[in-house]
């Protein structure tokens, strides 16, 4: 899993999303360093599909009326809540790694 | 503008293109809008960046697909609902039969005559064309006839004995030769008479065939001098060939029981 699809996971964490906002949630989640254009993004998506982490949803009800074409909305499975926790702890220890060498590099 | 996405877009994979497609254009033109929003020389950035996006992305899904077509949904016909379709038609047909038994009739004895004809057809191009001749060497077996266009003899003839003897004494590319005339005859042991098919050779017959006598001694073995002999074949009608060995019936002597 690279680095874009943890971030379209997490992204799909905070409840169903279409994809414009997937995108927008994307470069806030990762300070703009990650901003995935219409095809990567999309693929992406259809990826997670595939793999069984996201699927396809009713909109909320309070969803705004988009006007030229329907919005479709994505969220996450059940298999796409464990995997974001899986990578969410492998991170967790990469960084935890990073910051003690770092810390002792520094120290010397 | 919504063109331009349209156009490009179809360069997905179409099962691709089918599903995600829209949004894919839909996202593409969003994002132009809002870069427009701000300049247009952003816009136009965003369009450049936008169209190269979509055919890297159109080139990869190409290479390694994640979207294919869902598989059609299954019948749900399984093996056991497999024989059961069978029985069924079986049924139906064993139904419709019984309503007309002329057709019946007429069916079951037209299947009968193709699959005799079948099976007759197929006895004989097992037999002369796929199983190979009862010798030892059948692809080394090689038939020599004479023909003489022009000539009033027939189109193909034996080759008279010079020929024979030509070959056997110079041909290099021949291991052995042999030459033969066949015929039917009447042979009478005691007092059973019986028509035979028989044939006239070399003794050179046997080996040139590679075969070997089910019983008793090759004819070519014989003491000159010795009267002719006669080698039955296994299908022979001479019952007790053990006993037949050596007996002479006419002028001629029983050397061998041969397998061909």
């Amino acid at each position: 899993m690279n680095l874009l699809d943890y971030h379209v996971l997490l992204a799909l964490s905070s409840g169903p999303m279409h994809g414009y906002a997937i995108k927008d949630a994307v470069a806030l989640d990762s300070g703009g360093t990650q901003e995935p254009r219409a095809g990567t993004l999309y693929r992406i998506i259809a990826r997670l599909i595939s793999t069984g982490q996201v699927r396809e949803t009713a909109p909320p009800s309070d969803a705004p009326i988009h006007p030229g074409h329907t919005r479709r909305y994505y969220t996450l499975t059940l298999a796409g809540r464990r995997t974001l926790a899986e990578q969410a702890r492998l991170l967790k220890g990469a960084a935890a790694q990073a910051e003690r060498r770092l810390g002792a590099s520094g120290r010397s | 503008m919504n063109t331009l996405w349209a156009c490009v877009v179809r360069l997905f994979p179409r099962a691709f293109r089918t599903e995600f497609g829209v949004d894919v254009a839909a996202q593409a033109h969003a994002d132009y809008q809002r870069a427009r929003a701000r300049s247009v020389p952003t816009g136009l950035w965003s369009i450049t960046t936008s169209l190269l996006n979509i055919i890297a992305a159109a080139l990869a899904e190409h290479l390694r697909p994640t979207w294919v077509s869902a598989p059609p949904p299954s019948k749900g016909i399984g093996m056991r609902g497999f024989f059961d379709v069978w029985r069924l038609d079986l049924t139906y047909a064993g139904r419709a039969l019984r309503r007309s038994p002329g057709f019946a009739a007429v069916t079951v004895l037209t299947l009968a005559l193709a699959m005799g004809v079948t099976a007759g057809i197929f006895t004989v191009v097992n037999t002369v064309l796929i199983q190979p001749l009862p010798f030892a060497n059948p692809d080394r077996l090689v038939y020599i006839a004479g023909t003489a266009p022009g000539s009033d003899l027939p189109p193909e003839f034996g080759v008279s004995p010079e020929f024979f003897l030509h070959y056997r004494q110079r041909a290099t590319l021949i291991e052995d030769v042999a030459i033969f005339n066949t015929f039917t005859s009447t042979l009478r042991v005691g007092d059973r008479v019986e028509r035979i098919p028989m044939a006239v050779a070399t003794s050179t017959v046997f080996s040139t065939l590679g075969a070997s006598p089910m019983l008793g001694r090759l004819p070519g073995g014989m003491p000159p001098r010795s009267p002719s002999s006669v080698t039955p074949s296994g299908r022979c009608g001479l019952r007790g060939a053990p006993t037949s060995l050596g007996r002479h019936t006419s002028s001629v002597t029983v050397a061998a029981r041969s397998s061909v």
